[in-house]
């Protein structure tokens, strides 16, 4: 369970704020649209309207700051390595000097705006999936996609292999435990000795892993098949929900937020 | 009552044509219990597809008799009629919560709203897991996932439930829970139960067993008549219950000590013959 308990971001954090129950669409466009902004924006300052809003989502959705902190955690080593290469190799007006290392005042900008948005990003990831469960999310997905259903595009079945895939993470894992486990009690050293192989050491993991996960596959294709399954044919939805008043709040929020960003960037 | 006519299935691979089943006849009336076993690869778990409609025979047909008539069971949508627990619940399991997992097989059925969210709360309050509504499979323990699997297939309110092997992965305690929630099912309920398995003390409940050899039906009888014919238990490699081995030894000693079938019926026997 170790392997399992270390991934934040994709894990639903259980709450009844407004957040939690506002609409899983909503939220994901909103996500998107923040998402965009994030992108579109060129200086630091203007993320402003953008943390505004993440910081009253943060707040409304009660979910507790470390969960966010713990959400940073996996792209900590992306963060420090990307703030670090910018910080050296950023040409510009010299702040510090040590020998060939030097500081520049463009690179502590660009370092601060790129720290920014990766920050920004991440959080912002992490708000829709702890507040939204996976079924609601997937749900969302296959409503965002369902205009290209007219194309030929099968939204419902991407939605439900989604789904089916965030339900299998925490089996795989267990059963990665497992083969390391078996593994290791006859024998095999795994993550030591030179990088190569350590590399070669992980095949004796990976192989029975696919073997298995491809026979679970099979398995429960069957078994979605005797429980009335067929690919293409229309399913009604156990979770249905209406449009509620903070969901209008957070789409109005979110265009406030994007717009602001936009305008920001276009004439200040 | 399920109705199986002169059932054959046979598969094509690269070495040519095999004959998985040949020639089943079988009747399995409304809310009874019954059981096929046979040794492994004897074509249990293929006679289970058979009947729940999930495959379709070569030759032969499999009918669902009903009050409105008889219906060739591979017109019905799976799951509706005849409802299939497979062994492993890690692999039945869609959904990643215990509530929306029961909710799956409606969803296919493509049952309104309200009637899903009754079904649902039938399903969890039948099977006892209210508490675990919320629950990620993951975090149920094999035998409360096993009762999620049956919870799912129950809620789509099937005649009769067939249990492929579903305890043989569990440990005791959570095999003889799974057991008497089956039997609970079928007792209150009126369910078919069908079991497709090798462990024979669980055969015992059942008031009729098949033995299956070689794709073929070697035996259809009560669990008694079918322990106690030697022909059938050495070709089904039937792998009896202790007791019923036990009486077979006394047997050897006090040629009129009775077949006992259970811990109780061989105490009982013990005792009349001291």
């Amino acid at each position: 369970m170790a392997l399992s308990r270390s991934f934040v971001l994709g894990q639903h954090y259980p709450g009844t704020s407004a957040v939690h129950q506002s609409g899983a669409l909503v939220k994901l466009v909103s996500t998107i649209a923040l998402m965009i902004g994030v992108f579109v924006a060129t200086k630091t300052v203007q993320y402003i309207p953008i943390v505004l809003l993440l910081a009253v989502g943060i707040g409304v959705s009660r979910i507790p700051l470390r969960f966010f902190a713990r959400g940073l955690k996996p792209i900590l080593f992306l963060i420090v390595l990307t703030v670090v290469v910018q910080v050296f190799f950023t040409p510009g007006t010299v702040i510090w000097q040590f020998w060939f290392v030097r500081i520049t005042r463009e690179g502590l900008g660009l370092a601060g705006f790129i720290l920014c948005r990766l920050v920004l990003l991440t959080l912002v990831s992490v708000l829709l999936t702890a507040s939204t469960s996976p079924i609601e999310l997937t749900d969302a997905v296959s409503d965002l996609l369902k205009p290209l259903s007219h194309i030929g595009v099968p939204s419902a079945e991407i939605a439900l292999v989604m789904s089916i895939a965030m339900r299998f993470v925490p089996t795989i894992l267990e059963e990665t435990e497992r083969i390391i486990r078996a593994q290791v009690s006859r024998g095999a050293r795994i993550g030591e000795g030179s990088l190569v192989v350590r590399m070669k050491s992980f095949i004796p993991i990976l192989i029975p892993l696919f073997v298995s996960s491809f026979r679970r596959a099979d398995d429960l294709a069957v078994a979605m098949e005797a429980r009335g399954f067929r690919v293409g044919s229309p399913r009604t939805r156990y979770h249905a929900r209406h449009f509620q008043s903070f969901d209008a709040f957070i789409l109005l929020g979110t265009a406030a937020a994007l717009s602001g960003v936009i305008l920001w960037r276009l004439f200040l | 009552m399920i109705r199986l006519d002169k059932v054959s299935y046979q598969i094509e691979t690269s070495a040519g044509a095999v004959q998985v089943l040949r020639d089943i006849d079988l009747e399995l009336p409304d809310g009874s219990i019954s059981a096929i076993v046979g040794p492994n690869g004897s074509g249990k778990s293929t006679l289970a597809r058979l009947v729940s409609g999930l495959l379709r025979p070569t030759s032969g047909s499999v009918h669902l008799l009903s009050g409105i008539g008889s219906l060739v069971v591979t017109d019905v949508r799976p799951g509706l009629d005849v409802g299939l627990v497979f062994q492993n619940p890690d692999n039945q399991l869609v959904a990643t919560t215990v509530e929306d997992d029961i909710a799956f097989g409606l969803e296919n059925l493509e049952l309104p709203h309200a009637e899903m969210v009754q079904r649902v709360g039938d399903a969890l309050h039948l099977l006892g897991l209210e508490q675990f509504r919320d629950y990620p499979p993951h975090r149920l323990s094999g035998g409360q996932k096993q009762k999620v699997a049956i919870a799912g297939v129950l809620a789509m309110k099937p005649s009769f439930l067939i249990l492929d092997e579903a305890t043989s992965l569990l440990d005791p305690t959570n095999r003889r829970e799974v057991m008497q929630t089956v039997l609970r099912l079928n007792h209150e309920l009126g369910i078919g139960i069908i079991m497709v398995t090798h462990l024979l003390d669980e055969v015992l409940v059942a008031s009729r067993v098949g033995v299956l050899t070689n794709g073929q039906l070697a035996a259809w009888d009560s669990p008694r008549a079918i322990f106690s014919n030697p022909v059938v238990v050495k070709e089904g490699d039937l792998v009896l219950p202790l007791s019923t081995r036990a009486s077979f030894l006394m047997q050897e000693r006090w040629t009129d000590f009775p077949l006992c079938l259970t811990p109780e019926e061989f105490a009982r026997a013990a005792c009349q013959l001291i």
